[in-house]
């Protein structure tokens, strides 16, 4: 990936929505980087979400640091199938997880 | 002024951390089939204590769901060996609820048996609460236990 379509907003829009529908690999490399990225993120959702790809979604808002909308997106994926294992996973990861970074924070007095 | 808004702020953003994960836990509690809901357990097992989530303050927390609480406490114990007295005391408070209410002969004396191993291999419990717990009860093999720790302690 060139490091000039980070910061084409258009394009790299496309990138998330593209990749997070076709290419799983490129997808979870895209996700890494998101935070570098200048994309339109509500439009990144919103695209996903008219295609049923929640767990894409809470996947793209949870490596945004929007933590409650991704775990939001997961449960309501869990209301409808109660054995969607990779969103009990993730839910109980993301929760897991929570707070730790603010804690340490705390610790440092800052 | 900066500092006492920072710690405004930091209170403020401690308890909505606080709450999301337990307002999520109980949902995801409520959805999940019975035979999976002990997995929600490792929301806490898997997370590092910090001032937000002390030990203790999960364990009371999630007391109302006592098999929950168990497999925290014990995980915190076996696992993480943390030796607050607090802490195995409090197991062993919900190993004597449980033996006490279960009604399944066989559950009932693999729980005891769990029991007795649990307090022959701890040395932080208060005792004498314990023995207070235990004197009115048919439990006379574990009340035996307590007496011979506090004979060994003097």
């Amino acid at each position: 990936m060139s490091d000039l379509l980070f910061f084409l907003k258009d394009l790299s829009t496309s990138l998330v929505k593209l990749s997070a529908q076709y290419e799983e690999e490129t997808f979870k490399s895209v996700l890494t980087r998101l935070r570098e990225m200048n994309f339109d993120m509500e439009d990144c959702i919103e695209w996903l979400l008219e295609r049923k790809m929640n767990h894409n979604a809470a996947l793209v808002y949870k490596h945004m640091g929007e933590s409650e909308k991704s775990v939001n997106i997961w449960t309501s994926l869990l209301e409808n199938d109660g054995q969607l294992e990779s969103a009990i996973d993730s839910v109980i990861d993301s929760l897991a997880k929570y707070g730790i970074l603010f804690s340490k924070c705390i610790q440092r007095n800052y | 002024m900066i500092f006492i808004s920072s710690l405004i702020f930091s209170n403020s953003r401690r308890s909505s951390d606080e709450n999301l994960v337990w307002t999520y836990f109980y949902k995801l509690y409520k959805i999940l089939p019975s035979e999976r809901k002990s997995k929600c357990v490792e929301i806490f097992t898997r997370k590092e204590p910090s001032p937000t989530f002390l030990p203790l303050k999960i364990a009371e927390r999630l007391q109302n769901i006592r098999s929950i609480c168990m497999e925290y406490l014990v995980d915190a114990i076996e696992r993480r060996k943390m030796i607050d007295e607090d802490l195995h005391t409090f197991l062993a408070t919900l190993f004597i609820e449980e033996i006490l209410e279960c009604q399944d002969l066989e559950k009932r004396d693999e729980i005891r048996q769990q029991f007795r191993q649990f307090m022959i291999h701890t040395n932080y419990l208060k005792v004498q609460l314990l023995i207070g717990k235990l004197q009115n009860t048919s439990l006379r093999f574990e009340l035996a236990i307590l007496h011979g720790k506090v004979k060994t302690m003097h």
